[in-house]
């Protein structure tokens, strides 16, 4: 039977994680515009801006900001990537709680801790105590998994297909990109390559850039499976 | 090649490890993009110009790290 309630919580959910990437994306254009209008304004037309911080007496000086542009923005191709990739599983971690929650024969059995069990003051607050953990429980177990095995779990708790198979290599390589950037000084190693499989992007040793076209592409496709999923979470409300 | 704003000599900028890169006036792009197709030097034209006031918009164009910016300067100032 179709749950309305349930299906408009799913549709608040998306919209609140679609607009968290907008805002994401807007805020990323908007710094890369302002560097380079910096650079462009000191580099061609010769302004001489000086900067102050009067917190701590010191100067810095707009010919040795507008020199760091390239960098600036390599490094926050790749910050913001990271968050991009990372909304994706905050969206997916949170409409697995709405979902399960709603649908607790598919909770993974979990014993009840006996401060969650002492801490609670009624038999209902035992009921929520109990639900909230398990729901936390099963979601955990999945979090460490491949991407491959979270797309795969979605469509088996939302009965349904979510993302299509490229999407998912795409994501997949993306995903491990992000953990080269975070955990291997952005150098590909054998993990990412075992990882990402025939989507890999460089052989071990190879740096793994963040440039614009991929960081476009990420967006992208964070959009498309957050809009995938939600629309077929919601069929199946 | 000059810049047809400044008039003077075409600038291979770099801003440390990053790198090359060339700002010109929008509407050189397609002569300069033409002598750097000419000699296989890879490039891309970056989504962002900028204009200040009236004065012409200035384009960006983006060269891979390792590509050797002393060469393409040469290519410049001979085209």
């Amino acid at each position: 039977m179709p749950d309305p309630v349930l299906a408009a919580d799913i549709a608040t959910l998306q919209a609140d994680r679609v607009r968290r990437l907008n805002d994401l994306h807007d805020d990323y254009e908007q710094t890369r515009k302002l560097w380079k209008m910096l650079r462009a304004d000191v580099q061609r037309y010769g302004k001489h801006v000086t900067f102050h911080n009067p917190m701590t007496g010191t100067r810095a000086d707009a010919v040795q900001l507008a020199a760091r542009t390239g960098a600036v923005l390599r490094r926050l191709n790749e910050q913001t990537f990271k968050d991009v990739i990372a909304q994706f599983e905050l969206f997916a971690s949170d409409l697995l709680r709405i979902w399960l929650t709603a649908h607790v024969a598919l909770i993974e059995g979990k014993a009840l801790s006996i401060k969650t069990l002492f801490g609670s003051n009624s038999l209902q607050d035992v009921r929520q105590a109990a639900l909230q953990e398990a729901v936390e429980s099963t979601i955990l177990k999945r979090a460490y998994g491949r991407p491959a095995d979270w797309f795969r779990y979605l469509g088996e708790v939302l009965d349904r297909p979510v993302v299509s198979a490229n999407d998912v290599n795409e994501f997949t390589e993306m995903k491990a990109t992000r953990d080269v950037l975070e955990h291997a000084g952005g150098v590909a190693n054998a993990t990412y390559r075992e990882k990402s499989g025939r989507n890999a992007r460089g052989n071990v040793g190879a740096a793994l850039e963040v440039g614009d076209a991929y960081h476009t592409a990420a967006f992208q496709l964070i959009r498309r499976i957050v809009d995938a999923i939600a629309k077929a979470a919601i069929a199946a409300a | 090649m000059i810049d047809q704003e400044t008039q003077e000599r075409l600038q291979v900028n770099t801003d440390g490890d990053a790198g090359p890169y060339l700002m010109v006036p929008l509407e050189q792009v397609p002569a300069i993009r033409a002598v750097l197709q000419q000699h296989g030097i890879a490039h891309s034209l970056d989504q962002d110009a900028v204009q200040f006031d009236d004065k012409p918009i200035i384009a960006l164009i983006n060269f891979g790290r390792g590509t050797d910016p002393v060469r393409i300067q040469q290519l410049l100032d001979a085209a």
